[in-house]
C-alpha cells in the first residue's frame, strides 16, 4: 500500500531513487535561464516596493509561497533527471538458488507446507518476467548447490541448508559470464556460518548483490524444541550420568510434557518437564545409567503435542561410549589409616575400577595390594613414565613432597599435563602445605591455593557443603533426585582436615566447602581443574571413611560408597588413550567426506609418528573396509583420513598403530551417519540473517509474499552488462501537486488576510 | 654343635632387635609388681555403669587409636588396662609409619564413639557376658566394617562361652582356623607358626606356657561375606601380657617379639583391608 502511493507519487520505486544519479538535463540556453532570474529578481522588489502598504506578516508570507512556487519552475525549467544503470535485457545472468533442505516442508501454518507456497509464488509470472529480462540459472541447493531446468526438479530432501557453500558453487558455475545478481530463497536454517561469511566477503569484493526471499515464518505458533543436549562422550559401564538439555518452545508454556530417555530404544529414563515460557529455553536435568557396554545411541525425546508443526526438533540423540573392564587407579598413601581400607571396600564391588593400593607402612616398607602381578610396583612408586602412565588416574594420600625424587615430581605432573590422567590430593598430615609441597612442581597442579607456612596446630571438625556448581555436578550426587540428594549431604556426619585450604587457583571449580567452629572461611573440600590434557582434584580431608563408620549412618546406607565410586569414576571417566580418534563432522552426514583425526602416543605417552596406522571400518550393513591414515607432518602424532559414509547409520571404525610389525595402541570410534536432522532445530525462518546476507553484498531482502518485487528491483543491480537510462522528474505527479498546493496556498492566504 | 647354637642366638636376638631397640627407647610405664594381675583402677562390675572410661574426648587427630573394648563380664575386659595399650601404642608409632595416639582408649560397645576407632581389642573373652546392647553395638559395629582382635582366653570352657557370645553377635557367621598362608600374616611381618604366649609369670620362669588346659594356641577368626576378616581370634594364647612385659629382662624376647608382630600385622590389616 506504502509502496504504491509512492510509485503514485513519484513515479518509480525507491530502488530507482536509491540506485540513480540526480543530473539537471535542461535544453534552454544559459540566457533564458538568466532573464527567469531577473524576472524573479524583479517580482521580489515588485512586493517589496508595494511593500509600504502591506504589513510585515502579509509581505513575508506572500514572499515565500510566492519564491517557493517560482524556485520550483526554475528547478523544474532545469530538468531534474535520475541516471540509473539498468541491466540489459539478455545480456546478464541471474543465480537463482532454492533451497531444497527438508525444513522445507515445514507446514509453518499447518496446512501448506513452504514448498507448497514456495512452488505458488514461483508459478506466477515471475519467472518468466525475470526470464525477459535475463537468462535465468536455477539451482537447488542444500548442503551443495546443483543445476536445475525447472522448479519441478525440487526435491525437497537435503540434509543441510550451507548457503555459504551453494552461493560459492553457483558462482564458479557461473564464472567468466555477466551476472546480474543471486537470487536465494531459502527459509535460512543455515547450519555453517563460517561458510556464510567467507562468501559473503567474496561477493562485497566482486560487487555481486544477493537478493534473499525468506520462506516460511520468523517464529512457530506451536512448538517444542531440544535444542541441545550436553553429555558426556565416554563413560564408565554403570555411571549414573547427568546430562543436561536445553528445551524451548512457543505456545505450550507451562505445560507438563514427559521427557524419556532411549538406551539404543530401550526407556532407561521418563520424567516429566514443565515447559519454560515462550522463547525462553529452559535447561532440563536428565539422571540416567549407562549399563551396556559400546557404543550407544541415547535418544532423548518429548512427544509431539497437540498443533505441534515440526516433530524431528522434538527429539536429539547422542552417541556415547559406554566402557567396560577395569580402569585401573593407583593408590599411593603414605601412612597407614582407615581411609585406604574403606576407600578400597567402597569400589571391592565396582567391576569397572579397579584400585591398585601402595601402602607405606613403615620407612622404604611398601604394601601392594590388588597388583596385577608381583612385578608391579615393587620397587615402591614408579620411577619410570611407563610405569606411573599405566595407570589412568593417581590418589595421592597422605605422603610428603620429599619422599619423591624431583623427576617422580615431574612425572606426577606430566601424568596429568601430558598423558592426561587425573590425580586426587587426599588431606592429611604429610599432604598439601604441610607435606612441603610448596614450590614444588607438584603445586602448579593442584586445583587450590597453598599456604605459605604450614599450621601443625590446624585440626578442624566440619560439616561438608557442595557448592552451586557441586549441587549440579554429577559425581556428587548422592540420589538420583536432586532434592533428596541435597538432604542426603546436609545429613552426613563433619569430618575433618588439617590442610587449610581457604583459596582456589584461577579457573578451578570449589564443589564442596567445609564449616564448623573454627573452620576457615570457605575451606575447601573438594576443587577442581583441568590441567593440560588431564584433571587434577583436592580433597583435604583424610576420614571419609566417618561416612561409613558412623553411628548415625544406617548398615544400609550407601553414601560413603556412592561418593567413592562416583569421585573415582570420574577420574578415569574420559582419560584419553594411547590412540584417540575423532571425526570433523559427528553425526557425519552422508556422501560427504569426513575427516578422521588421529592422535598416537607410545606408553610414556610420547607422541609417535612412524607408526603405521589404519582403520577398520565396519559399515551399518556389517561390510568392513580399510582405511589408511597418514602422519599430518604438520603435528607430532596426528594421522588424518577421509572418510565417505554411503549409508546412515553407526560406523564402527577400529584404528590400529604399528611399528616395526607390532601393534602399539588401538582405538574405537563409533561414527553416526544420517540425514541430518539439524534442519529441523531452529527452523523458523531466520530474517535476520537473510536480511544481513542482502545488507551486507548490495541486495535486498523480501519476504516470500513480496516476491513479486524482485523482477523489477534485480535490473537495478547495477551489476553485470548495463545501460544506463535516464528518468524525467519534472512530471511527477508530486510535482503538480505541489504547484497545485502553493498556488492554493497562497490564495487561500490572500483570502484570509483580506489582501487583492 | 656350637656354631648352630650361636647362629641360633644370634637369628632370635637380631630379629628381635628391632622390638628390643623400641622397647628400650619407649617410655617407661608404670608397672605392676612381676607376675600380679595387671588391672586398671575402675571398676571391674558386670555391667560398667560409666558411659567412658579412658576413651578420648577427639578421635580424628591420629589416624589410630588402639582401643580397648569395654564389655559386660565380671574381672573381664580391663586385664592389662592400660599398660598393655600403652606399650603396643608406643612399639608400634615406632616400628611403623601408623600415627598412633599415645593413650589408653576403653570404649564400651555399646557407646555409638566406638564407630569412631575401626579397630578395637578384646580381652579375656572367655568371661564375657554381653548385653542385648552390647551384643547390637559389636555386630552393626563390625558389619559396617570395624575390626575386633580378641586376646587371652584359655581352654575349652572359655572358648565355648566366647564362642556362644559370637553367635549372638554374628549368628551368621561361624569361627574358623585362620591359615598361615592368610594374608594378615604377611602384611607387614612374615609370620610362619602361631607361637603359645603364656603369661608374664609362666614366661619369666620359664614353666608350662598354656593353662586352664589350653594346651595348642589357635589364630582363628570370623571372616565377612566378601571374605575379609572381621574378628581376629587369640585363643590358648596373650599377647596382652607380651606387650606389657617386653622390657621385663626376664622375660623371654621370642613371645614379645612374636606378640608385637601379631599386633601390628592385625592393626595394618585392618587398616587396609
Amino acid at each position: 500500500m506504502a509502496l504504491g502511493i509512492w510509485e503514485f507519487l513519484f513515479k518509480y520505486p525507491p530502488l530507482v531513487y536509491e540506485k540513480g544519479r540526480l543530473v539537471f538535463a535542461t535544453p534552454l540556453p544559459g540566457w533564458l535561464l538568466g532573464l527567469a532570474l531577473l524576472l524573479a529578481a524583479v517580482a521580489a522588489w515588485s512586493y517589496l516596493r508595494r511593500g509600504r502598504d502591506l504589513g510585515r506578516t502579509d509581505r513575508t508570507g506572500l514572499l515565500v509561497l510566492r519564491g517557493a512556487l517560482l524556485a520550483l519552475l526554475i528547478l523544474l525549467l532545469l530538468r531534474p533527471t535520475l541516471q540509473v544503470p539498468v541491466a540489459v535485457d539478455q545480456e546478464n545472468y541471474l543465480g537463482i538458488l532454492i533451497d531444497d533442505s527438508r525444513s522445507m516442508l515445514v507446514a509453518d501454518d499447518g496446512t501448506t507446507t513452504r514448498a507448497d507456497e514456495l512452488i505458488r509464488q514461483l508459478d506466477t509470472d515471475l519467472l518468466e518476467t525475470l526470464a525477459e529480462r535475463f537468462r535465468l540459472r536455477i539451482f537447488r541447493f542444500s548442503s551443495d548447490a546443483n543445476r536445475v531446468e525447472d522448479v519441478g526438479e525440487m526435491t525437497f530432501t537435503g540434509g543441510q541448508t550451507r548457503i555459504g557453500r551453494a552461493l560459492e558453487q553457483a558462482r564458479s558455475e557461473l564464472a567468466g559470464v555477466p551476472v546480474a545478481g543471486m537470487v536465494v530463497i531459502t527459509d535460512g536454517a543455515d547450519q555453517s556460518e563460517a561458510d556464510l561469511n567467507a562468501s559473503l566477503l567474496q561477493a562485497r569484493t566482486t560487487s555481486l548483490p544477493i537478493y534473499t526471499v525468506g520462506v516460511g515464518r520468523e517464529e512457530f505458533q506451536r512448538d517444542v524444541e531440544i535444542r541441545r543436549v550436553s553429555s558426556p562422550r565416554s563413560v564408565l559401564r554403570g555411571t549414573s550420568m547427568m546430562v543436561d538439555l536445553a528445551i524451548s518452545q512457543t505456545g505450550y508454556a507451562g505445560r507438563t510434557v514427559p521427557l524419556t530417555v532411549e538406551d539404543e530404544g530401550r526407556v532407561v529414563n521418563a520424567q516429566d518437564v514443565e515447559l519454560p515460557m515462550d522463547g525462553t529455553p529452559a535447561t532440563v536435568r536428565v539422571h540416567f545409567t549407562a549399563n551396556e557396554p559400546g557404543w550407544r545411541r541415547f535418544t532423548f525425546r518429548v512427544p509431539l503435542q497437540d498443533g505441534e508443526l515440526v516433530a524431528e526438533n522434538n527429539q536429539r540423540e547422542t552417541l556415547i561410549q559406554v566402557r567396560e573392564g577395569p580402569q585401573k587407579i593407583l593408590y599411593f598413601e603414605g601412612e597407614p589409616r582407615f581411609e585406604v581400607k574403606f576407600m578400597r571396600r567402597a569400589v571391592a564391588d565396582d567391576p569397572e575400577l579397579q584400585l591398585v593400593v601402595l601402602q607405606r607402612t613403615a620407612e622404604n616398607k611398601f604394601l601392594r595390594l590388588d597388583v596385577d602381578s608381583g612385578e608391579e610396583l615393587v620397587d615402591g612408586f614408579p620411577v619410570r613414565r611407563e610405569e606411573l602412565f599405566s595407570y589412568k588416574a593417581l590418589v595421592l594420600g597422605s605422603v610428603e613432597a620429599s619422599f619423591f625424587s624431583r623427576d617422580q615430581l615431574q612425572m606426577i605432573v606430566d601424568f596429568v599435563s601430558e598423558r592426561g590422567g587425573s590425580v586426587l590430593f587426599l588431606g592429611g598430615k604429610r599432604s598439601f602445605t604441610e607435606g612441603g609441597y610448596a614450590g614444588t612442581a607438584i603445586e602448579s597442579l593442584l586445583p587450590v591455593e597453598l599456604e605459605p607456612e604450614p599450621d601443625p596446630g590446624y585440626y578442624r571438625e566440619m560439616k561438608v557443603t557442595p557448592t552451586r556448581a557441586g549441587r549440579t555436578h554429577a559425581a556428587l550426587q548422592l540420589d538420583s533426585d536432586p532434592e533428596l540428594s541435597l538432604a542426603q549431604w546436609d545429613s552426613l556426619p563433619a569430618l575433618s582436615t588439617f590442610n587449610r585450604l581457604t583459596r582456589l587457583k584461577p579457573g578451578a571449580t570449589a564443589l564442596l566447602t567445609g564449616s564448623g567452629p573454627g573452620v576457615s572461611d570457605g575451606q575447601l573440600v573438594l576443587a577442581s581443574q583441568r590441567f593440560g590434557r588431564g584433571l587434577s582434584l583436592a580433597l583435604p580431608v583424610q576420614d571419609s571413611w566417618i561416612w561409613q563408620m558412623h553411628a548415625d549412618i544406617p548398615l544400609e546406607d550407601q553414601t560413603h560408597e556412592t561418593f567413592w565410586r562416583q569421585i573415582l569414576r570420574w577420574l578415569v571417566n574420559e582419560v584419553p588413550t594411547q590412540l584417540s580418534v575423532s571425526a570433523s563432522a559427528e553425526p557425519a552426514p552422508i556422501h560427504h567426506p569426513v575427516e578422521l583425526h588421529a592422535e598416537l602416543r607410545d606408553s610414556a605417552f610420547q607422541r609417535i609418528n612412524d607408526a603405521v596406522v589404519s582403520a577398520a571400518i565396519e559399515a551399518p550393513d556389517g561390510s568392513e573396509t580399510e582405511l589408511p591414515l597418514r602422519w599430518s607432518s604438520s603435528r607430532d602424532g596426528e594421522y588424518l583420513a577421509s572418510f565417505l559414509p554411503a549409508a546412515g547409520g553407526i560406523h564402527r571404525i577400529l584404528l590400529t598403530a604399528e611399528r616395526d610389525g607390532e601393534q602399539v595402541a588401538a582405538g574405537t570410534l563409533a561414527l553416526d551417519a544420517a540425514e541430518d536432522d539439524g534442519e529441523f532445530f531452529g527452523a523458523q525462518m531466520r530474517a535476520p540473517l537473510l536480511r544481513r546476507v542482502a545488507e551486507e553484498t548490495g541486495g535486498r531482502f523480501y519476504p516470500l509474499s513480496d516476491i513479486g518485487r524482485l523482477a523489477e528491483d534485480v535490473q537495478y543491480s547495477g551489476s553485470g552488462i548495463t545501460r544506463v537510462e535516464s528518468y524525467d522528474l519534472w512530471d511527477m505527479p508530486f510535482v503538480f501537486l505541489l504547484v497545485v498546493g502553493l498556488i492554493g496556498a497562497e490564495w487561500a492566504f490572500r483570502r484570509k488576510r483580506g489582501l487583492p | 654343635m656350637r656354631i648352630p647354637l650361636a647362629r641360633k642366638l644370634i637369628l632370635t636376638l637380631s630379629g628381635a632387635a628391632s622390638v628390643v631397640a623400641v622397647a628400650a627407647a619407649a617410655p617407661r610405664m608404670p608397672a605392676t609388681p612381676l607376675g600380679a594381675e595387671s588391672t586398671a583402677s575402675l571398676d571391674q562390675q558386670v555391667v560398667p555403669d560409666q558411659a567412658r572410661f579412658g576413651v578420648l574426648t577427639e578421635s580424628g587427630v591420629h589416624n589410630f587409636y588402639f582401643t580397648r573394648a569395654v564389655f559386660s563380664g565380671r574381672r573381664a575386659w580391663s586385664t592389662d588396662y592400660p599398660q598393655a595399650d600403652w606399650w603396643i601404642a608406643s612399639v608400634l608409632s615406632r616400628l611403623t609409619l601408623i600415627d598412633v595416639a599415645q593413650s589408653e582408649n576403653a570404649v564400651r560397645l555399646d557407646d555409638p564413639a566406638l564407630r569412631h576407632f575401626p579397630f578395637v581389642y578384646a580381652v579375656e573373652v572367655g568371661r564375657m557376658r554381653l548385653r542385648g546392647e552390647e551384643v547390637e553395638g559389636l555386630r552393626n559395629y563390625l558389619l559396617a566394617g570395624g575390626f575386633l582382635a580378641v586376646d587371652d582366653f584359655w581352654g575349652e570352657y572359655e572358648w565355648q562361652s566366647f564362642e556362644r557370645e559370637m553367635a549372638r553377635v554374628l549368628p551368621e557367621h561361624e569361627i574358623v582356623e585362620v591359615p598361615l598362608d592368610h594374608e594378615i600374616f604377611r602384611t607387614f611381618y612374615e609370620i610362619d607358626q602361631i607361637i603359645q604366649v603364656p603369661v608374664v609369670g609362666r614366661g619369666v620362669s620359664g614353666g608350662p606356657t598354656h593353662e586352664k588346659g589350653g594346651i595348642t594356641p589357635h589364630f582363628r577368626g570370623i571372616f565377612d561375606d566378601s571374605g575379609r576378616l572381621m574378628v581376629a581370634i587369640n585363643y590358648n594364647t596373650d599377647l596382652g601380657d607380651a606387650w606389657e612385659w617386653a622390657e621385663e629382662p626376664l622375660y623371654p624376647l621370642t613371645y614379645s617379639t612374636y606378640a608385637y608382630q601379631v599386633g601390628a600385622n592385625m592393626m595394618i590389616y585392618a587398616m587396609t583391608r
